[in-house]
């Protein structure tokens, strides 16, 4: 009986609870990191210069909360493109790719799926730990506007797990120690300007940005940070360019995938 | 000089392990991996060290190495002593523990003996040298395989490159942890061909282990077979057979249609009140019947079993009485472990 | 002694060897490290007005290389110690009685060379944004002591995580705090006498702060806090004690996988 795609994510999640449970640190981990790295770019800019500067400079009502809701995307973001990314690798590494290849479905649908329970409740854990901070600084309405930062993050995960497919075909044909595409991950979010805005980019980059999914959920999340209530049509402009990039991303993925797995398999290097 | 060339004795050694439970519980429990392990390894000769998995054959190969210190007894090699001089120990071993890691991916197999000769002191000519004979002696350079990367290595030629890493220094004893482990009849032959050439011919030690009966029976001079922590027999091939000599094996090829072959052991066994008996099903409807027996029951025992078969319609196509084989006699000493 | 020699040369060979080998994921560091770099300086740029830019962006670069110097240090060498581990050479190190030590310090070879590229180029970034060439420093002679001692306690405190993971796990992230900490708190970032007074005796306990201070005396002929003769003192015995205590916790390590033999649990 082929698997259906319930079978593969019913066997993600419970690989992935029982890898949480054998690894507590890790899963302690994930609250900690929004905090440290919103800790880094405040203690680093209050000792060069002002929070005042900064407020004025990116034009937004609450810096912190908004560094903090940054840092929750960033650390989403990089979730997604790293778990999905280096999965294929990963397995190769522990020498269990070839069995997840012989489930008795399409690779694609097995590659893509394998790795998305651990990229999602990666991103929530990420958003989820800067609740505390979102309620310290504007209450319910802190809650309220995280909560929709988080539905825009996960629109944001689509193309991103597209691009990340992208990414795993490519590391997939090289035979490398580590995720040779990884520095994919910073070029997308420094262009995404998650702590600063994207002008102070050269023109060029700021075009280039306009292709990767995190540029507009930064620039959500800076919406939602900036005024008590998002303008609903500017959100929705950025929902309907979400949903454009999965649809290129996911299809190119698809035909990369195909492409990929016919190398490998010639060269024999899984 | 030594007759011994390794020496161990009352070999102790227990680990600490966790059990998970859970969520957040987990269990302390103490694995007795050694409880007392004791034998001599004579020079020159091939010994092999066999028992099945977990019995405690690594455990024991990584303390003669030195890598592991026991909690009691005491081991030496060539006279040293394997906790107070084991920097002496390492000097006159060769090491392989697994045949399938332990080198540089990126680097070729030339360059990953290379590395270690260097670690070991050898340099120049005498290092290029050594490596070319070691690439030799394994076959790696016949299978042009010396410059390829070893992430590009088969499990042979993996096989082939430790056991070269293990002569580099040209030690007289080489300790092999499996080293044919996983390996195809070729490059398994060579390797244990390998070995007794170094030993018939270059005087080496040879301590192997393994749980590959005919292996040991091909090559070993001595073995001792280890279960359970503890040595329970140790001898040469035939002084082990003759611990089983006391039973005979008699094997018959009978028409059995695999259906019923569940059914069909409960009814032999009841038909000639045997108690250690085995059905392997064969091709074309027909299955091999071994039936261990003592000596001279066995003409007693085909007749019935014959006539048994012919009464429920069950035919004979051949019967066959052999001595015992080494894997009978580790069969019969390793029943009932883990 | 001549054996060590060969021993020593043979584990330079290894790293270099296997840095080319490896060249995509060397570039690939290489890369990731700058855009991280530039992703954390621009936000923090932001808190200050163009017009001071010229002024902090050198103390900001330099800050960034010694926590490189920090970062890469643990990561080369104590995140590769699983690696290394998992894949039984251990073993083969000591059956050649050659200590993992010396290998794994080799490691800081790849480390300084990615730290090395990166700095060039994130100074490239830098001297854009500064207007100026930041990478023309006041003492030349001083910047190298200051670095050389803090690579020191690098190399030696990546050599204790290390041998820690020779036997408890040690999570990426505590490591992570751990560096973000010292680059804030430790005066790595900044002067100590820019930070908050509180702050300054935390400061002064994390031993980096000192070798800090005199690079950036060197860099900028910044007068360090507790003086140049001082800080060289202080540093030169944080460096020795590091140094030591790696060698004393490493020794007693070896002797713990000899007794319980040698296990991949360190994952980082």
């Amino acid at each position: 009986m082929p698997s259906t795609s319930i079978d593969i994510i019913r066997a993600s999640v419970f690989s992935t609870y029982a890898w949480l449970k054998n690894n507590k640190w890790l899963f302690f981990s994930m609250l900690i990191w929004p905090y440290l790295m919103t800790f880094l770019i405040l203690a680093l800019g209050m000792v060069y210069g002002s929070l005042e500067t900064y407020r004025e400079r990116l034009g937004i009502s609450n810096p912190v909360l908004y560094i903090l809701a940054s840092s929750g995307i960033v650390m989403s973001s990089l979730m997604i493109v790293d778990v999905v990314a280096t999965s294929a690798l990963y397995h190769r590494w522990l020498g269990t790719l070839p069995y997840l290849l012989l489930t008795p479905t399409k690779t694609y649908k097995v590659l893509i799926l394998e790795p998305v329970p651990s990229a999602i409740l990666s991103s929530t854990m990420s958003m989820l730990a800067i609740l505390p901070g979102a309620v310290f600084f504007e209450g319910l309405l802190g809650a309220g506007k995280l909560f929709l930062i988080l539905l825009v993050v996960y629109l944001g995960m689509l193309p991103l797990i597209g691009l990340s497919v992208i990414i795993a075909s490519l590391t997939l044909v090289l035979r490398e120690e580590t995720n040779i595409a990884s520095f994919l991950t910073p070029l997308i979010l420094l262009l995404s300007g998650v702590f600063y805005p994207i002008q102070v980019l050269p023109t060029i980059l700021q075009g280039m940005s306009r292709i990767f999914p995190t540029l507009y959920v930064v620039q959500a999340a800076k919406l939602t940070a900036t005024y008590t209530i998002p303008e609903i049509k500017a959100l929705l402009g950025l929902i309907s360019a979400l949903i454009i990039l999965t649809l290129i991303y996911n299809g190119t993925a698809s035909l990369a995938l195909g492409t990929s797995e016919r190398m490998v398999k010639k060269s024999g290097v899984i | 000089m030594l007759v011994n060339a390794i020496e161990a004795k009352g070999l102790v050694k227990n680990y600490v392990t966790w059990d998970r439970r859970g969520f957040f519980k987990r269990k302390k429990r103490i694995v007795k991996a050694l409880k007392g392990v004791s034998f001599n390894v004579i020079r020159g000769e091939v010994f092999g060290l066999l028992g099945p998995n977990g019995a405690g054959k690594t455990t024991t190969v990584k303390i003669i190495t030195t890598l592991l210190l026991p909690d009691e007894g005491k081991a030496t090699v060539m006279g040293y002593d394997v906790v107070s001089e084991a920097e002496k120990v390492r000097e006159v071993i060769g090491v392989t523990l697994s045949v399938e890691k332990g080198f540089f991916w990126k680097l070729t197999g030339r360059e990953n003996l290379k590395y270690f000769g260097m670690l070991r002191g050898l340099k120049g000519r005498e290092l290029d040298r050594r490596v070319e004979e070691v690439l030799e002696l394994v076959g790696l350079k016949e299978l042009g395989a010396s410059d390829k990367l070893y992430e590009e290595y088969s499990l042979g030629m993996k096989a082939r490159l430790a056991l070269a890493r293990a002569l580099l220094h040209d030690p007289p004893i080489l300790i092999l942890d499996e080293p044919t482990i996983g390996l195809d009849p070729m490059s398994a032959r060579t390797i244990r061909e390998l070995l007794v050439k170094l030993a018939r011919e270059e005087d080496k030690t040879v301590l192997i282990t393994t749980h590959n009966m005919f292996e040991a029976e091909l090559i070993c001079d001595h073995v001792a077979i280890i279960n359970d922590g503890r040595i329970v027999a140790y001898g040469t091939i035939g002084e082990l057979k003759r611990r089983a000599a006391d039973r005979l094996a008699v094997e018959m090829i009978i028409a059995a249609p695999h259906t019923i072959l569940g059914d069909l052991e409960a009814r032999i066994s009841k038909l000639i009140g045997i108690r250690e008996l085995g059905l392997e099903p064969l091709e074309e409807g027909r299955a091999r019947l071994r039936i261990v027996v003592k000596p001279g029951e066995e003409e007693v025992i085909i007749a019935k079993s014959i006539e048994a078969f012919y009464s429920n319609g069950i035919k004979v196509y051949q019967v066959r009485v052999h001595e015992p084989t080494l894997e009978d006699v580790f069969i019969l000493l390793t029943k009932g472990s883990k | 002694m001549m054996r060590n020699d060969i021993r020593i040369r043979a584990i330079i060979w290894l790293h270099f060897l296997r840095l080319w080998r490896y060249k995509f994921s060397f570039l690939n560091n290489i890369l990731t490290t700058i855009l991280w770099l530039t992703i954390f300086v621009l936000g923090a740029l932001m808190f200050i007005p163009s017009s001071k830019w010229g002024e902090m962006a050198p103390i900001a670069l330099w800050g960034i290389i010694m926590w490189q110097f920090l970062s890469s240090s643990v990561w080369y060498i104590g995140g590769w110690t699983w690696f290394f581990i998992s894949q039984g050479l251990v073993e083969e190190h000591l059956l050649t009685n050659t200590s993992p030590v010396p290998v794994l310090v080799g490691r800081a070879i790849t480390g300084l060379s990615v730290t090395l590229a990166a700095s060039l180029l994130v100074a490239l970034v830098f001297t854009g944004l500064a207007g100026a060439s930041v990478l023309i420093v006041y003492n030349p002679l001083i910047v190298l002591v200051g670095l050389v001692l803090l690579a020191t306690m690098t190399i030696s405190y990546a050599l204790l995580l290390s041998a820690a993971s020779f036997r408890i796990g040690i999570p990426g992230t505590i490591l992570d705090i751990a560096n973000f900490i010292s680059f804030v708190l430790g005066g790595l970032a900044v002067p100590i006498a820019n930070l908050p007074e509180q702050i300054r005796p935390i400061a002064l306990a994390i031993p980096y702060a000192h070798p800090a201070e005199i690079v950036r005396y060197g860099v900028r002929g910044l007068e360090p806090y507790l003086g140049l003769a001082n800080e060289l003192i202080i540093s030169t015995i944080f460096a020795l004690a590091l140094a030591l205590s790696a060698r004393i916790v490493f020794k007693r390590t070896m002797k713990y996988i000899r007794k319980h033999g040698v296990k991949a649990v360190g994952r980082m």
